[in-house]
């Protein structure tokens, strides 16, 4: 009952003398929604390509639902490629019922479901005009509609939100969060490590093919062994320069600090307070996304790690 | 409906898309209804434009230093036989004896001389003074006369020619008349039913070329469909639904149901417009050697070549598909094309050449070979009397080269679609058939 939706052992790609992705090991729980995070061509894309069955791994198996990719179980997912390609001349519903049927949904309960997810996106209006006729994000969400109209156990979307305004990208991960409380598992990819935060209960970073880390987020944040401060400070940055403090990160407005092991958080507020800086927040946090990622792949070679478990 | 057959739900999906976006298209409802009107214009227009060429006046004057009254004889007999009233031949000269030759004549033209008072020639008739010997005179053109009026004159002359030697010889009038009286060879096929032979080989040429035209223009469609789909990216969700070989034989049947509609179309458009139209054609294609009365609809000919249309196109859309897979831009795809239509174009290029011996060895050797068939068989079951067995295993070969290409093509199409870059060379090719 409990085994993974997805399961990864010892993926490796190839594209001629590029590797795309390297040793990836990765286990989905069910119901779980999952964000797949690293920089733009850290092989996020061939990942799930090579999930989907899209492209096969030049070796390491690949299991969904408990068994290799087959038609039976494409049909439970739900794919939003990164490319997002159409059918220009056709008609919106009718473009959305004829991916509906080819996911196995009666052509008539397609189009009724069609019209539905458009009124819901706010696209009713436009459900018998051309493709070609919608404007990109309009589009962008008639595609994102394709993908959950046949209401899949699993959603696999490549960076689901780029491009969109807030207002829209609210829409969709609302919509993306219903499905995943209606039981469905969901992994998106991105590149947008603060979307991830807001939504994923699980995260997997992967860098220069490899994966740098996987887990929950709660695990992942505690793993570092490391204190965190959040700090918003007015005054000279002098007191970061200190042997209690592994690293400082501007977030602009304020300043991310990872404590050394052991050091206590009150020397720190007592030494900037001693500089003559002016606090005005001061909090023990957990690591942000975005510093562990930095810790775990920016500062270090891109291709030099050795796929430790986090 | 999950099931895996090879026309299944998606299959048929697939297909149903393909179709309609066609049908609905606006090419498809010009194409449909323009091309029965070209067709019947083409086969009408040749006709009444020769007819209209002989309605057309075009003086020819006769110069005549033959002597005898020939050019009289000529004229009179040209009258006599069917010339249009306003056609006018006549006659200038003898006028003296330095209208001895064709340079001579010419160079009068030239100085702007009127030979003629009535309107500008168009052409002037030499007759030499040995004609009755020699048998040979010039037609001097400055206008086009035409082939009809040529081969009148022609004819026209040879009679009067012939009557004069056999005057010198000593024949009378009416012997003469006798022995001029014109012989014909009438064909007529065997069996009554199959209508006028000309009108059959006509047909067969027609749907050679209807075959030829049909498989290009759907083969093509094909390629750009498949091209469009990668192009526009629609083929990386596809394949996340669909199997490559459903895509690509819905696909396939989808188009070629849009073939199989348009032929039917056709058909209903051209059999109401013989009904109405083509009967006051007759005449015309008279002219052109057709004679269309009492001619049967060969049934034989269009099942056979429906079943080619089918077998041929299965056949060659394989190719089509995997050409479009290969590509990846709209100036590829003619490259690519190029070797995709030289099966296609071959048995064009011979088409003339067997009509005129639909039986020899080398046509019927071709006409069995799968590529080459589909276009050949009609061609030879209009022309000739093919055994049942030969145009069974026609079909027969075409269908197991369909499988064998198919399955190819299965393996390119598979590796093509989601190819992007550069157009693979022929090693790389070789590996995808290998292990695709």
């Amino acid at each position: 009952m409990n085994e993974p939706v997805i399961r990864l052992q010892g993926i490796e790609k190839r594209f001629a003398s590029t590797r795309a992705v390297e040793d990836l090991s990765f286990e989905l729980p069910r119901g779980s929604i999952c964000g797949l995070l690293g920089p733009n061509g850290a092989g996020k894309t061939t990942t799930l390509r090579i999930i989907l069955d899209i492209v096969g791994p030049d070796a390491g198996t690949v299991e969904v639902f408990g068994r290799p990719v087959d038609h039976e179980t494409r049909m439970r997912i739900g794919y939003l490629p990164e490319e997002r390609g159409m059918y220009q001349r056709m008609r919106v519903a009718e473009h959305l019922a004829f991916f509906g049927e080819l996911k196995g949904v009666r052509r008539s309960e397609a189009l009724s479901r069609a019209r539905s997810w458009l009124e819901r996106l706010e696209l009713g209006d436009r459900a018998d005009d051309r493709v070609e006729t919608l404007s990109k994000g309009m589009q962008q969400k008639v595609q994102f509609i394709a993908t959950v109209l046949h209401k899949p156990d699993l959603l696999i979307l490549d960076e689901p939100f780029s491009g969109l305004d807030p207002i829209n990208v609210d829409l969709l991960r609302d919509i993306v969060l219903e499905r995943q409380r209606d039981g469905a598992t969901v992994l998106f990819s991105t590149h947008m490590i603060e979307d991830a935060e807001k939504i994923c209960e699980r995260v997997c970073m992967i860098a220069g093919a490899r994966k740098v880390l996987d887990g929950s987020i709660r695990d992942v944040k505690r793993s570092g062994g490391h204190q965190h401060l959040v700090v918003a400070y007015e005054g000279d940055p002098g007191f970061l320069d200190d042997s209690s403090i592994v690293t400082a990160t501007d977030h602009g407005q304020w300043v991310e600090i990872r404590l050394a092991p052991g050091a206590d958080p009150q020397t720190v507020l007592r030494r900037a307070l001693e500089t003559g800086v002016r606090i005005d927040r001061f909090e023990l946090a957990e690591p942000s996304l975005r510093e562990i990622f930095l810790e775990r792949v920016g500062r270090r070679p891109r291709t030099g790690g050795n796929g430790e478990e986090a | 409906m999950r099931g895996g057959g090879p026309l299944n739900q998606r299959v048929t999906t697939v297909a149903r898309r393909e179709f309609l976006a066609r049908v609905r298209s606006r090419w498809f409802l010009f194409s449909t209804l323009v091309v029965p009107v070209l067709f019947l214009g083409a086969m009408i227009l040749p006709a009444v434009l020769v007819d209209r060429s002989i309605d057309d006046p075009k003086p020819v004057f006769v110069i005549d230093n033959a002597g005898n009254d020939i050019a009289d004889r000529l004229i009179e007999a040209l009258r006599a036989n069917e010339i249009p009233a306003e056609f006018l031949v006549d006659r200038v000269g003898p006028t003296a004896g330095d209208l001895l030759d064709v340079e001579s004549l010419r160079g009068r033209i030239a100085a702007g001389e009127e030979l003629a008072d009535a309107e500008k020639p168009a052409a002037w008739l030499y007759l030499p003074a040995n004609l009755i010997e020699e048998g040979t005179a010039i037609l001097v053109e400055d206008r086009d006369t035409g082939p009809v009026l040529r081969r009148r004159i022609s004819s026209t002359l040879q009679e009067v020619v012939t009557s004069v030697r056999l005057e010198r010889a000593g024949v009378g009038a009416v012997t003469i008349e006798e022995v001029l009286r014109p012989t014909s060879v009438s064909v007529e096929p065997l069996s009554a039913e199959d209508g006028p032979a000309g009108l059959r080989q006509a047909l067969g040429f027609v749907f050679a070329m209807a075959l030829y035209v049909m498989f290009i223009v759907y083969g093509q469609m094909i390629a750009r469909g498949v091209l469009e789909e990668k192009t526009s990216d629609i083929v990386e969700i596809l394949i996340s639904s669909v199997r490559p070989w459903e895509m690509m034989l819905g696909k396939i049947l989808g188009i070629g149901a849009v073939g199989l509609t348009q032929v039917a179309i056709w058909g209903v458009v051209i059999t109401v417009a013989a009904a109405f139209g083509l009967a006051g054609a007759a005449p015309a294609l008279a002219q052109l050697g057709l004679d269309i009365s009492g001619a049967a609809v060969p049934w034989d000919l269009i099942l056979w070549s429906i079943v080619y249309f089918i077998t041929g196109y299965l056949l060659y859309s394989g190719v089509f598909a995997a050409a479009g897979a290969l590509v990846t831009s709209e100036q590829d795809v003619q490259q690519v094309l190029i070797p995709a239509l030289m099966p296609i174009i071959l048995p064009i290029l011979v088409l003339p050449a067997a009509m005129q011996t639909p039986d020899a060895t080398w046509v019927v050797a071709m006409s069995l070979f799968p590529f080459f068939s589909p276009i050949l068989m009609p061609m030879r079951i209009a022309a000739s009397h093919v055994p049942l067995w030969q145009s069974a295993l026609a079909v027969v070969l075409l269908l197991s080269a369909t499988l064998a290409l198919a399955w190819a093509a299965g393996r390119i199409y598979r590796v093509g679609i989601l190819m992007k870059g550069k157009r693979p060379n022929l090693p790389e090719l070789v590996r995808w058939l290998r292990h695709g």
